[in-house]
């Protein structure tokens, strides 16, 4: 999407969520440092694995040195934690963290339409809510937060810090991505769909009227006329020039086959997401590069097409050459934003220590196109740290503190 | 899934001998079950050599043998020589431990793998139902079995669900094959009654009582008071005076039924308490998420607690600022504290993992999934530890017990290997 496509309605989202006041986040964060020199027994270097010693370097914002033996300047507040391990901040690639409002109703779903592709998460994402706060505890420094699974489209997801302010700051892609559902739960849920077929049937339509809609625009572009807006098409045709993803929520092989079936039909990229049976089709999914964000666990909320649920899958996924990243997943039992340990599961279901780890930083980094920026402790990325007592999966280890955007967030 | 095993038991026998007599019935039930399992029990001698043996009850051996005959653990014992006569089981770098027991499940009243309406955890036609029992429900073939089995669940109670003040009877199952008659292994039942929000809301949003708390506990005294009168006669009523519903409650103040009672509130918590020193009620409360609030008064009552699926406190409706160590905290205060998995979450030692993620002590967090839910549901001189003279529910794992990447090679009920991990897997 255009940057001023964008601004359009991304400004006036991001003013009328900050009248509440200016300077909430400042509050909640205090007094930094120009700098944070932060060191511990272990880092996690991806590409090298577990490198002993090392400190990371923390400044206006970013990474600005990674290393076993970096000087501490005078202004630097140092953190030196001997048996710790320090790990880039964790990356969640899909979730309705911050969408539950606190107490009062659930900000996920706007279930009384089946296409809902004029919402935005970003306007029910509350930074200050408590299953945000436990994500950050836990060492989640970004997450996709979607729309739920309710809708057929149920808008744009975006992608988030989880610091507690307010301003654009938090924000690192918006819309990252069109939230899709196939399956049950958008059959169970309005008048339309009640079937498979009315699903495909419906979507069919909105995609047909989107790139009807972008033609439009184009040809008014040409003619030198301003063209009309219409919130209902504009982040689908952005998915239609393939400036973001559809993240489809599917269980099944069916559902998943449909999904990939409108993306070759009308030209979008899919990334799947719970996809509990994709493993039986993982050979075609690493052909098309359709890349799989998976919970680690099987939730506590029963649905028939969950049941299909296998620990495998992760496993048998990479073993075809399928690119992954974990989630915690609807009605999950442990910890309410607990990624680490959630993914740490996976090992005794086939995964390697190494790729559990990028499943939660670097991997989500890549299919969410911010490598750039995320998941990595390399010089020039974002200051998202996460600092470990022990081993990362160790059950005794905890999280001793967590940086965002170059900032100590406040000790809990 | 294996091949369909043939149930050599018809359900009706035990409902037609809980007809014919009052609610000792279940003693008879019982015994039944009790002599046609010890026909299987292998003959053999078996010794496991292990890098490690933990007891859970007695400390750890390194190296150690336990030694079975006839189905029973008759030593434990330090070093790795073995007695000549005894097939060994070569653990030498492994870690052996009691087989674990999860005292709260609904496995086999949910299989959906067979249709997708095949639930039939809930009764939830009345707010009493005590009569209900698991045994005409379950399905022993239901592959969540074999799933637990090899994670190292091998004693389970199956429980009806929680939409009733008094949802019907559960039955501690041994996890192996051969059918329903096998697995049941002739303890005490466990009656199933839930306080609070399932009842009220399974009901009173039925437009009938219950729809509050009041109602819910003026219920239940009104139905158990009956009860105790009927124990306090001492002798069945005359034929055709049957009344089922209060045998089964009956049976529960006479001590040989337990009770299990669902409480999540730490009001709810207390309500159970109360009712169980009214009426003489010996069992266990289940879920307890308040539990941390009211952990003195839990612990003063001696009546132990099954935490879980959440073990952090925090449920819909009402969380806590920040995560609790649920179990942690009721074990430091002095309560029997056993963890679930509810049948919802698919693992005992994730559970005991996470449980050591939040605080609880490792040795604390292994007795909550052994030892403990044992004595919850009355089986302690059984499982839940490596004793001589208990069943040979042995376990064998390929690391530490509470580490998230160690798994169960081999399981054995009552000295047979009943799971094998596969090389491949």
């Amino acid at each position: 999407m255009s940057v001023q496509r964008l601004s359009s309605w991304c400004i006036p989202v991001l003013a009328g969520m900050l009248w509440s006041g200016p300077s909430v986040g400042q509050e909640l964060v205090p007094d930094q440092p120009a700098g944070w020199l932060v060191r511990a027994g272990t880092l996690w270097s991806d590409g090298d694995g577990f490198v002993a010693g090392g400190g990371v370097l923390l400044r206006d914002g970013r990474i600005t040195a990674v290393g076993p033996d970096l000087e501490a300047p005078d202004d630097v507040e140092v953190i030196d934690v001997p048996d710790g391990f320090i790990l880039p901040g964790l990356i969640e690639a899909h979730s309705q963290t911050g969408l539950h409002g606190d107490g009062v109703g659930w900000d996920t779903d706007e279930d009384t339409r089946p296409i809902t592709a004029d919402l935005h998460a970003l306007d029910a994402f509350y930074a200050f809510a408590a299953d945000v706060a436990s994500a950050r505890r836990s060492g989640i420094t970004t997450l996709l937060a979607t729309p739920g699974g309710k809708n057929l489209i149920g808008g744009s997801g975006v992608l988030i810090k989880t610091a507690p302010a307010v301003g654009d700051e938090n924000v690192v892609r918006q819309p990252a991505v069109l939230k899709m559902s196939l399956g049950d739960e958008p059959k169970r849920t309005n008048a339309a769909p009640k079937t498979r077929m009315g699903e495909v049937a419906l979507l069919r339509e909105h995609l047909t009227r989107a790139r009807k809609y972008e033609e439009d625009r184009n040809q008014a572009e040409q003619n030198g006329e301003r063209p009309a807006v219409d919130a209902e098409f504009e982040t689908t045709a952005a998915l239609l020039r393939r400036e973001l993803p559809a993240l489809v929520q599917a269980y099944t092989t069916k559902d998943i086959a449909n999904a990939l079936r409108l993306s070759d039909e009308f030209g979008f990229d899919v990334i799947l997401a719970y996809a509990t049976q994709a493993h039986l089709i993982a050979g075609e999914l690493a052909r098309r590069d359709v890349p799989v964000v998976l919970a680690s666990i099987k939730g506590l909320w029963y649905r028939y097409e969950k049941e299909s649920f296998n620990e495998r899958n992760a496993a048998q996924l990479l073993d075809a050459g399928v690119r992954i990243a974990l989630q915690l997943g609807e009605g999950n039992p442990y910890g309410s934003g607990d990624l680490l340990f959630n993914a740490g599961y996976l090992l005794k279901h086939g995964l390697a220590r190494e790729d559990a780890l990028r499943a939660v930083t670097s991997w989500p980094a890549e299919l969410l196109g911010v490598a750039d920026r995320l998941g990595r402790l390399r010089p020039g990325m974002d200051g998202d740290v996460v600092v470990l007592s022990g081993p990362p999966f160790d059950p005794r280890s905890r999280v001793l503190h967590v940086f965002i955007n170059g900032q100590r967030m406040p000790g809990e | 899934m294996g091949p369909v095993r043939r149930r050599r038991w018809a359900c009706r026998d035990w409902s037609a001998a809980r007809v014919s007599g009052p609610w000792r019935a279940f003693v008879l039930a019982a015994v039944t079950i009790a002599a046609m399992s010890s026909e299987d029990a292998s003959a053999q001698r078996v010794a496991v050599v292990a890098k490690t043996v933990n007891t859970i009850s007695h400390g750890s051996l390194s190296p150690g043998v336990v030694l079975i005959a006839d189905g029973k653990i008759e030593e434990v014992r330090a070093g790795t020589e073995t007695p000549p006569g005894y097939s060994v089981i070569d653990a030498s770098d492994r870690i052996v431990m009691p087989g674990l027991v999860d005292a709260h499940t609904h496995y086999g009243l949910r299989n959906v793998h067979l249709t997708p309406g095949r639930f039939d955890m809930a009764e939830s036609s009345q707010p009493f139902t005590p009569q209900a029992d698991v045994r005409d429900a379950l399905d022993p073939d239901d592959p969540v079995f074999d799933k637990v089995r090899g994670l190292g669940a091998t004693t389970l109670l199956v429980l009806p669900g929680s939409s009733n003040l008094v949802s019907g009877l559960g039955w501690v199952l041994k996890n192996r094959d051969g059918g329903l008659d096998r697995m049941l292994i002739g303890s005490r039942p466990v009656l199933k009654m839930a306080l609070g929000m399932n009842p009220k809301s399974a009901h009173g949003r039925r437009e009938r009582s219950p729809k509050t708390r009041m109602g819910s506990s003026a219920m239940l005294r009104a139905r158990f008071e009956e009860a105790a009168r009927l124990v306090r006669q001492g002798e069945p009523r005359q034929a055709g005076e049957v009344d089922r519903e209060l045998e089964v409650l009956a049976a529960a103040v006479a001590g040989e039924a337990l009770v299990h009672i669902h409480a999540v509130r730490a009001d709810d918590i207390l309500t159970a308490l109360r009712l169980m020193r009214s009426y003489g009620l010996e069992g266990s409360l289940g879920h307890v998420y308040e539990g941390y609030l009211v952990a003195d008064e839990i612990a003063r009552s001696g009546v132990p607690v099954v935490v879980g699926p959440k073990l952090d406190g925090w449920y819909r409706g009402r969380n806590p600022p920040r995560p609790v160590d649920v179990s942690g905290r009721l074990g430091k205060a002095g309560v029997e504290v056993s963890i679930m998995t509810d049948s919802y979450v698919p693992d005992l030692f994730l559970q005991a993992c996470f449980a050591v993620h939040l605080g609880m002590e490792e040795e604390e967090a292994l007795r909550a999934i052994t030892l403990n839910p044992a004595r919850a549901i009355g089986l302690a001189d059984r499982v839940g530890s490596l004793e001589p003279g208990k069943d040979a529910d042995l376990i064998v794992l390929d690391g530490e017990p509470l580490a998230l990447s160690t798994n169960v090679v081999r399981v054995l009920i009552e000295g047979e290997t009943v799971y094998e991990r596969a090389a491949t897997e």
